[in-house]
């Protein structure tokens, strides 16, 4: 018999560090003050917290990470696990806290996310500890870069289906303009598109504004049954819907270069919720690079494939348009701090729908999409999040 | 095509699965591995056939030729060693046989790189016995 996880569970707490270059912080340290925050927003001593999900930080990794912090914190878990899904790993930490909380393994689950890759690091060890990723025998003997991968992507999803640079570009700055609406964000100064085309082909056809940031960060959540939704001090947000697809981790097993398991996920996400692509308020998805925000608004399905390229045009995804994304400005204008980076979606989608959103509020949202991409167009995982009325 | 060896460069580690398509390469020949039950095609290479899963597959000599699916200037390349010859172009290759592949397009410039363009295996040398598949434009009268 299964058990749906539809409504289940709600998010009580959310911190949030801040971004940008933290010199002064290591990644534990980071983990460490979210995690702090979001029990503080909670209103939850630590020894309340009996869940707890990390994910392995670039800088500092441990290979028992969730139990090296839970023994930094000094909390003693029941259900303690490191997850790793590349930038999907957040996602997948929801899936996982709500299946932990529904078949009463643990009650109060914190996940807690932290990293110090732009300045914990040389961009010499960024660039060895990326190589990582590739596959030894046939990747990493040619030397080409993480970025050509998503480059190739974008090609062939120009060459299908005739999205253009400057589509590509007006993700960039849409992101910006979201952005420079929150204090929070790295970046605060407008952008263009001719300013993206005019940067420099990083790994042609993306130019270095098709490109996200890399960023200290961390943020945290703290997730409950839905029962206990009220005993904490904020408004709740519920989990709707979640779902996930894995087709591969290298590119070139890939089985599609223009489609990606999002066209799982999503659809996964949407049956568990009873919901469609239409019905949602906004959405937080993962722009690593400008062209992935395209192939993915398509393959979630809120337009048709193909046409992700148009749809990103005329302000529909900005505030005020048909689907406002990336509210806190993404990863290419707010942060990106390496696996921690779709935090920062699920904590901006439960400020949306707490109504915290402040400059960039989404008026009357009540049901938001977050999802997010880890490897390189690899690992998909899709949340659907709500308020009480939305139940 | 024969090159010097370049020290800092990665060197593949053959494994016991994948010894035989290094082998291959080193004997100027592009090797994968059908499946004897259901005739999958598949690289890289692996212990049992990822279409049905039998135990029953065989190395083949294959064409060595493929077209070209999508291609990309490196210009920060993500390995050491490969720093005097950037730009190069990353490409990733649908082989005759159906396996995708990624690697990378000699003799060619950029602007000349089309979809769907023929190409064909040339192989590298990396160390004293490894030899590394690259590509290059297919020669019209091959």
């Amino acid at each position: 018999m299964s058990i749906s996880l539809r409504g289940s569970v709600a998010i009580v707490g959310l911190g949030e560090t801040a971004v940008g270059s933290l010199p002064d912080n290591g990644s534990t340290e980071i983990c460490a003050e979210a995690a702090r925050l979001a029990l503080l927003d909670a209103g939850l001593g630590k020894h309340q917290v009996d869940g707890l999900i990390t994910c392995n930080p670039w800088v500092e990794p441990h290979l028992y990470h969730a139990e090296m912090f839970s023994e930094y914190m000094q909390i003693f878990p029941r259900f303690c696990m490191t997850l790793n899904a590349g930038g999907a790993t957040s996602l997948t930490a929801v899936l996982r806290a709500a299946s932990a909380i529904m078949t009463g393994v643990c009650e109060t689950v914190l996940i807690t996310h932290g990293d110090n890759p732009r300045t914990g690091m040389s961009g010499r060890e960024t660039g060895q500890k990326m190589t990582t990723t590739m596959n030894p025998q046939f990747e990493l003997p040619y030397g080409i870069g993480l970025t050509n991968g998503y480059a190739m992507a974008a090609r062939a999803h120009s060459h299908k289906y005739g999205t253009t640079e400057e589509q590509r570009a007006q993700v960039a700055v849409s992101a910006r303009r979201h952005a420079c609406l929150n204090p929070a964000a790295e970046m605060s100064e407008p952008l263009t598109i001719s300013d993206v085309l005019n940067s420099p082909l990083v790994a042609d056809p993306l130019h270095a504004l098709d490109c996200s940031l890399w960023s200290d960060g961390g943020a945290a959540i703290v997730v409950v049954a839905a029962e206990r939704a009220k005993d904490f001090p904020n408004k709740p947000v519920y989990m709707l819907g979640c779902g996930e697809g894995h087709w591969h981790e290298h590119l070139f097993q890939s089985r599609s270069l223009t489609s990606t398991a999002a066209s799982e996920s999503g659809p996964r996400a949407f049956d568990m919720a009873g919901l469609k692509p239409e019905d949602m308020d906004f959405a937080e998805i993962y722009d690593c690079f400008t062209n992935v925000a395209i192939v993915e608004l398509e393959d979630l399905g809120f337009c048709a494939k193909g046409e992700g390229g148009a749809f990103v045009e005329n302000g529909n995804i900005e505030l005020g348009g048909s689907l406002p994304i990336n509210t806190h400005g993404g990863l290419l204008a707010h942060s990106h701090t390496g696996h921690p980076g779709s935090m920062f979606a699920i904590t901006e989608g439960i400020t949306q729908l707490r109504g915290d959103g402040e400059a960039r509020q989404v008026a009357d949202a009540e049901v938001g999409l977050v999802h997010g991409q880890g490897g390189v167009l690899s690992s998909h995982a899709t949340l659907i999040l709500g308020t009480e009325a939305a139940l | 095509m024969s090159g010097d060896v370049v020290a800092n460069k990665p060197v593949p580690k053959p494994t016991p699965e994948t010894q035989p398509f290094w082998d291959g390469c080193a004997a100027g020949e592009l090797r994968l591995q059908h499946c004897e039950d259901c005739q999958h095609v598949q690289y890289p290479p692996r212990r049992l056939c990822s279409g049905c899963f039998s135990t029953k597959v065989t190395w083949r000599a294959a064409s060595g030729r493929g077209t070209i699916l999508s291609w990309s200037t490196v210009v920060a390349p993500g390995a050491p060693g490969f720093e005097a010859e950037v730009p190069f172009l990353s490409v990733i290759i649908e082989l005759a046989e159906g396996p995708t592949m990624l690697s990378v397009l000699r003799n060619c410039e950029a602007d000349q790189v089309e979809f769907d363009m023929p190409v064909q295996v040339i192989f590298e040398q990396r160390s004293e016995s490894i030899f590394v598949p690259y590509f290059k434009p297919s020669d019209i009268n091959e």
